[in-house]
């Protein structure tokens, strides 16, 4: 064994006689603590899905009136898009940006 | 018979009863405390970092899988929790230009020689931090080149690699500041 190996072969260190109460202290504080909320990720996707299906029930069902060229000519879809209000469009957007924003937020509060 | 205690302290705890984890910080304070030492050279700090890597363990009993022993598994989790406060604490690396200031290995009185053995392991901290961590775990399991590399979950000839060169920077830094014969440069 050469002279490195004995200086970094050091001999044993006893920890503070108080050591294991002082663990055991803040291990039964954590035990105590209740188990953080986990995320209802079940509820969320089931909100999001009736969500998003609600808004498409609104576009497809709501009596808007066409305008423009495309009201007259066109197909089925053209039509439809063209009869969707820009606002509206850019509220619905929002809204969603802002939905999975605050999911994403949300999560890195909970476990699991 | 040791990892028996302490599965059957681990199935206690993980079916609820928490105090049973007192065996496992019992039979297990003096490694974890040393090892932690080892990595902050610095008692207050190491009995700290022992009680955080304890939490750290409680918390994480029920993901153990019981497919390494739990030595094993625990030492991994305590090398993860100081590798990560060692990182997020600023390291206490020895400014080696500064500390080395003694005289050279063969005129040591025992004061000097106490010094000079302090001054050696803290150049182990300044080394990067694979070659530290080869070397603290080498040395912690008593040169067990096996054990070290489990814990470190690394493979042992790797293991061996880092060593080599953790001992040649250490060794060369040391001798050419401590002003003895010049050892030639790694390439």
């Amino acid at each position: 064994m050469d002279e490195l190996d004995r200086i970094l072969n050091e001999e044993q260190l006893s920890p503070p006689t108080t050591f294991v109460q002082r663990v055991m202290r803040a291990v039964m504080q954590e035990a105590s603590t209740p188990p953080p909320i986990p995320f209802p990720w079940r509820y969320a996707f089931a909100a999001l899905a009736a969500m998003v299906a609600i808004l498409i029930a609104w576009f497809l069902l709501s009596p808007v009136v066409p305008s423009g060229p495309l009201a007259r000519g066109g197909t089925d879809l053209q039509r439809t898009i063209a009869a969707i209000d820009p606002s509206l469009l850019a509220w619905c957007t929002s809204i969603g940006a802002a939905l999975i924003g605050l999911l994403r937020y949300s999560v890195r509060f909970v476990t699991d | 018979m040791e990892n028996d205690e302490d599965l059957a302290a681990v199935r206690a705890v993980v079916a609820g009863n928490s105090a049973a984890f007192a065996g496992i910080v019992e039979r297990w304070q003096g490694p974890l405390f040393n090892l932690a030492y080892r990595f902050c050279r610095d008692r207050s700090q190491a009995a700290d970092m022992a009680q955080d890597a304890f939490l750290k363990i409680f918390r994480a009993l029920p993901s153990f899988r019981e497919q390494s022993t739990f030595s094993t598994w625990m030492m991994s989790v305590a090398m993860n929790m100081f590798r990560s406060h060692q990182r997020r604490t600023r390291p206490n690396l020895v400014a080696l230009d500064a500390a080395l200031d003694l005289p050279h290995w063969g005129n040591w009185g025992l004061e000097e020689r106490t010094s000079r053995d302090e001054t050696v392991r803290l150049a182990v901290q300044a080394l990067p931090e694979k070659y530290r961590e080869a070397i603290v775990l080498f040395y912690f399991h008593e040169m067990n080149v096996d054990k070290a590399a489990q814990t470190l979950g690394i493979r042992p000839g790797t293991l061996k690699a880092r060593l080599h060169r953790a001992r040649g920077r250490l060794e060369r830094n040391l001798r050419r500041r401590l002003g003895t014969e010049p050892v030639p440069e790694e390439t």
